[in-house]
């Protein structure tokens, strides 16, 4: 694909403006809630800030480059991305010095400058091999176990680990994103079901294994149900949230920070937002998620072929859903996860994947037209995007 | 092609749905029900009070007070709201004529900077008055009251009370199970140390809910709240009147004495000398004041009793006597004749009497301290047997006495002698000198003290100590302290009663070494000791105890540089008998 006015003319500036926005508002909720945790851990007030900007640097540039590459050669290279992803999620297991362990848990791998989740890259190669095998082995859908299943074991391939590494929260959200594009890719409703129900069912054995995580989610329930204290961290954020009250503390001012709401920079930045930003400040927020979800799915509507159509579904489903999760933790609407909030929370690669996704929206955007078809390497890449991604599949 | 106008429509639908989702929360929480949540959010206001517990007092066994406790003030601060204020540091720093940084660094190096840390301490009336009135430029400062040690001055004993100061950085680490914290105060030395876990007591925990200024709002009951809890009362077995008669007579004297109940171990005297004003260490110490009292060349910090260690003199031959009998290298009816001096080989060994003792046997010649009838037993007893005798009557290790710091003393054997003189180097000499108590030997004044009593009682040994009960005024019981019992195995009772006829004999018999210690009402029985040394005067000693027929207390004097010990020790060893008799004998 080349680059010319013609195609910068028609990307998504909307979607482009909305992010940015989410961003520069990101950058100031990460500097308010962090000043004084860094202040007191490294006497520097802008610590985080500085990090998370550098982060953002990185992001952008990645960003810039998916909205200038064809989206189709990442399409290309799904596969050897979702391997990669697999390979990384592995290796969370094993006992290498670049694990990192914290909490019990081993989520993290230390690159020297950030800690990386592994997850994150394997969600969106995820979703991109996703986009492409449910286009290419379309016909076959309509056959639950020869085509359908063998898809969804892709999707097992990577919640499975995911759920084992104690990160039932995003394994959830993955499992979300796929029953989305399957719905996107028309699979049978049924077929979705019986999946959804057995995930369901494997997901709270699961908990009942993890005593721990089976607890957090009963003292939810209680607490959903009118009954039982949301805990010290629930009950900080909502406090934040009343704190705000309609109009909120105003940009920096808020006290929650100090001390009393846990991670204030990173999972629960929602909650600084809503102390500090108030009722209107904080629906607005929403509405700019809701407006980067909508131009995404705007994309998808517009998008050249199925590919696209599902890859752009995918990545906006997956932004959405982490914007509602995170927001609803936040509110105590849903149980607690690790759920960072997209363009907002302290930056790592979280950040760095959904930038990724966006300039993946943004290229797609570019080639929204009917014209497609007449460009000279649409050939080339459709005959090349038909090959198995599975040698069983062929 | 997908089909997807109808699938935009569910994806919208549901964004919609979940956005309302969102906003029907945020809406209950930020305006409709805002202020039920900010009634928690108060609890973030609500600043805690640690409650200083009370230490526990410490009585002498007759209930009469030895340290008490007075009220002063102690100023916190803390350091976040103090630091937000740019009144703050200076006009502190200003009041307490400190410097600002210094108290900059202070604060920054809270662990949390919402927990008011502990400034200044016995703070007088004048800073108080100037924090009161600028008050407002002062947020974040709080005082307290704090309990501080005073001493009634009943007796001053500093050694055994010891006192207290703020807890080291290494103590905050070693003991952190008991939950100690920056600021508080621990004992350093003495019973303040040794009991010092019963005597602190519990903090306990106020909360007060404070506005946005600091300013205290209301008093709030939390379930967290609880009061302090005292620390328990300790009652030493010290008697003050005995101890204070003998501080007294121990004024500008440097030695000590004590005073043992041979029934239990309970120690009624326990003096050292010199010693210092125990109030010393309850203020705030001034550098000329610690400059003074460690540069002072006779050691007041130093406790004599149960630290320094000396050779213990002709009080020792009773240990030689002991092993002698006991591996039957004497006959109780051995006889030498003392002419003033014992020759060995070709060197004459003086008795401490040139005109000589006549014919002595076991009994007189403890009676008389007769040199040359020692002199001439030592050679007959094997070095470590008598090595191991001492042992056995606690020499050598520490008595175990609740304080802190005691010190083992040395008895030399033939492992030690060879070790230091090197392998048959040493002489027969330096086993007389041995066996009269001099030479190599080293013991503590209450280890003496201990051997008095187990004389007394024939062997049986109760451990020394000064605790005589414990009251814990949170539940109202009283515990005693309860005597730990040994026996000396080995030492037969005939052994121990010619030893202890010889020490009758000493004291009430004509020629006795320790006549002077001779009471006109009870009959004592005792050993001087003379020690020589090379640093000075001889060290007097007197150990004995009374009645003679059914002991009730031992008794150790010592005289540090103090010349003859039936001249100098044994005197005062009659007054303090005498004392303890008056007060204590049935009729």
């Amino acid at each position: 694909m080349q680059i010319n006015r013609k195609y910068l003319a028609r990307m998504d500036f909307l979607l482009l403006f909305f992010t940015v926005i989410v961003l520069i508002l990101g950058m100031n909720m990460v500097y308010s809630s962090s000043s004084y945790r860094a202040e007191k851990l490294f006497e520097n007030n802008a610590h985080y800030l500085q990090k998370h900007i550098v982060r953002l640097g990185i992001g952008v540039v990645v960003m810039v480059i998916f909205a200038l590459v064809d989206y189709r050669r990442w399409l290309i290279l799904s596969p050897l991305f979702f391997w990669f992803g697999f390979a990384l999620l592995i290796m969370l297991f094993l006992p290498l010095p670049f694990v990192v362990t914290s909490k019990g848990a081993s989520r993290w791998m230390n690159v020297g400058f950030m800690t990386i989740q592994p997850s994150d890259f394997a969600r969106y190669a995820l979703i991109l091999v996703l986009a492409r095998v449910l286009t290419s082995e379309r016909d076959k859908l309509e056959n639950f176990w020869g085509g359908f299943l063998k898809i969804f074991f892709l999707v097992a391939l990577i919640v499975v680990p995911v759920a084992f590494e104690k990160d039932l929260g995003t394994a959830a959200l993955i499992m979300l994103i796929a029953f989305a594009m399957f719905y996107i890719a028309e699979v049978r409703i049924s077929y979705i079901l019986a999946a959804a129900t057995s995930c369901v069912s494997a997901g709270l054995f699961y908990m009942g294994m993890n005593n721990y995580q089976f607890v957090r989610f009963e003292n939810f329930v209680n607490m959903l149900l009118g009954d039982g204290d949301p805990g010290w961290h629930l009950r900080q954020s909502l406090i934040s949230f009343a704190e705000g009250g309609f109009l909120g503390k105003g940009l920096g001012y808020g006290q929650q920070k100090y001390e009393f709401l846990p991670e204030a920079h990173k999972d629960f930045i929602f909650s600084v937002v809503g102390e500090e930003l108030g009722f209107i400040g904080t629906t607005v927020t929403l509405l700019f998620f809701c407006l980067i979800f909508y131009r995404g799915i705007r994309i998808a509507q517009y998008a050249p072929n199925g590919y696209a159509r599902l890859l752009a579904g995918g990545i906006s489903i997956c932004i959405g859903a982490y914007a509602f999760i995170n927001a609803a933790v936040a509110l105590a609407l849903l149980p607690t996860t690790g759920i960072p909030m997209p363009f907002m929370s302290y930056g790592g690669s979280a950040l760095v994947s959904h930038l990724a996704a966006v300039g993946i929206l943004l290229n797609i955007s570019m080639q929204g037209s009917k014209s497609y078809s007449r460009q000279e390497h649409w050939q080339v890449y459709n005959k090349r995007l038909k090959r198995p991604v599975f040698s069983s599949m062929g | 092609m997908i089909d997807y106008s109808s699938k935009k429509i569910a994806f919208y639908a549901g964004l919609c749905v979940l956005f309302l989702f969102l906003t029907a929360k945020l809406f209950y929480l930020q305006v409709y029900k805002s202020k039920r949540y900010l009634s928690y959010s108060e609890k973030n206001r609500v600043r805690r009070y640690v409650l200083q517990p009370h230490r526990g007092l410490i009585f002498d066994r007759q209930g009469k007070i030895l340290v008490d406790n007075y009220p002063a003030y102690s100023l916190s601060v803390i350091p976040f709201e103090c630091t937000q204020s740019d009144s703050c540091l200076s006009v502190l720093a200003g009041i307490l004529q400190g410097s600002e940084d210094s108290l900059k660094t202070r604060m920054q190096s809270a662990e949390n900077p919402f927990v008011p840390i502990r400034l200044y301490r016995d703070l007088d009336y004048n800073r108080l008055v100037q924090i009161e009135e600028r008050k407002l430029e002062l947020p974040g400062v709080v005082y307290d009251i704090e309990p501080r040690r005073d001493y009634p001055g009943m007796i001053r004993a500093p050694h055994i009370l010891g006192y207290i100061g703020e807890a080291t950085q290494t103590e905050l680490v070693t003991r952190k199970q008991e939950g100690l914290r920056l600021g508080d105060l621990v004992g350093k030395t003495g019973i303040e140390k040794v009991y010092d876990e019963l005597l602190r007591g519990k903090v306990g925990y106020d909360f007060v809910e404070v506005d946005a200024f600091g300013r205290e709002v209301r008093d709030i009951k939390v379930a967290g709240e609880k009061p302090a809890q005292r620390g328990a009362d300790i009652y030493l077995s010290i008697d003050h009147r005995l101890q204070r008669q003998t501080e007294a007579l121990f004024k500008n004297t440097t030695g000590g004495a004590a005073l043992v109940d041979v029934t239990n171990g309970e120690v009624l005297v326990l003096c050292s000398k010199p010693d210092y004003d125990p109030n010393l260490f309850s203020k705030i110490v001034t550098h000329e004041a610690w400059q003074k009292i460690i540069n002072n060349e006779e050691k007041p910090l130093y406790d004599r009793m149960i630290k320094s260690i000396y050779p213990p003199g002709s009080t020792f031959k009773l240990i030689l006597a002991a092993a002698a009998l006991e591996t039957k290298a004497i006959t109780p009816s051995y006889s030498v004749y003392c002419p003033g001096f014992y020759r060995l080989g070709r060197r004459y060994f003086d008795c401490w009497n040139p005109e000589g003792h006549g014919t002595m046997d076991i009994s007189s010649a403890i009676q008389h301290s007769c040199n040359t009838y020692f002199y001439d037993i030592s050679l007959k007893v094997d070095v470590d047997v008598w090595a191991d005798m001492a042992k056995k009557f606690g020499f050598g290790r520490k008595t175990g006495i609740d304080l802190v710091g005691e010190n083992s003393g040395l008895v030399p054997d033939r492992h030690y002698m060879n070790k230091v003189y090197g392998e048959n180097k040493w002489t027969k000499g330096m086993l007389l000198n041995l066996g009269i108590g001099q030479g190599d030997l080293l013991t503590t004044p209450i280890q003496m003290a201990q051997l008095a009593m187990i004389l007394a009682n024939k062997g049986t040994w109760y451990q020394l100590h000064l605790l005589h009960k414990v009251f814990n005024s949170g539940n109202g019981r009283t515990v005693h302290s309860q005597p730990v019992v040994k026996t000396l195995s080995g030492v037969s009772e005939r052994t121990f009663d010619i030893i202890r006829r010889g020490m009758y004999k000493a004291v009430n018999e004509e020629g006795g070494t320790g006549l002077a210690s001779n009471c006109a009402f009870v009959r004592v029985a005792g050993k001087t000791g003379t020690a020589q040394n090379p640093h000075g005067d001889s060290h007097a000693w007197f150990i004995g105890f009374a009645p003679y027929e059914a002991p009730q207390i031992a008794i150790c004097v010592f005289v540090e540089n103090g010349g003859s010990g039936g001249a100098i020790a044994a005197p005062v060893a009659r007054r303090m008998i005498k004392h303890y008799f008056e007060l204590y004998s049935d009729n």
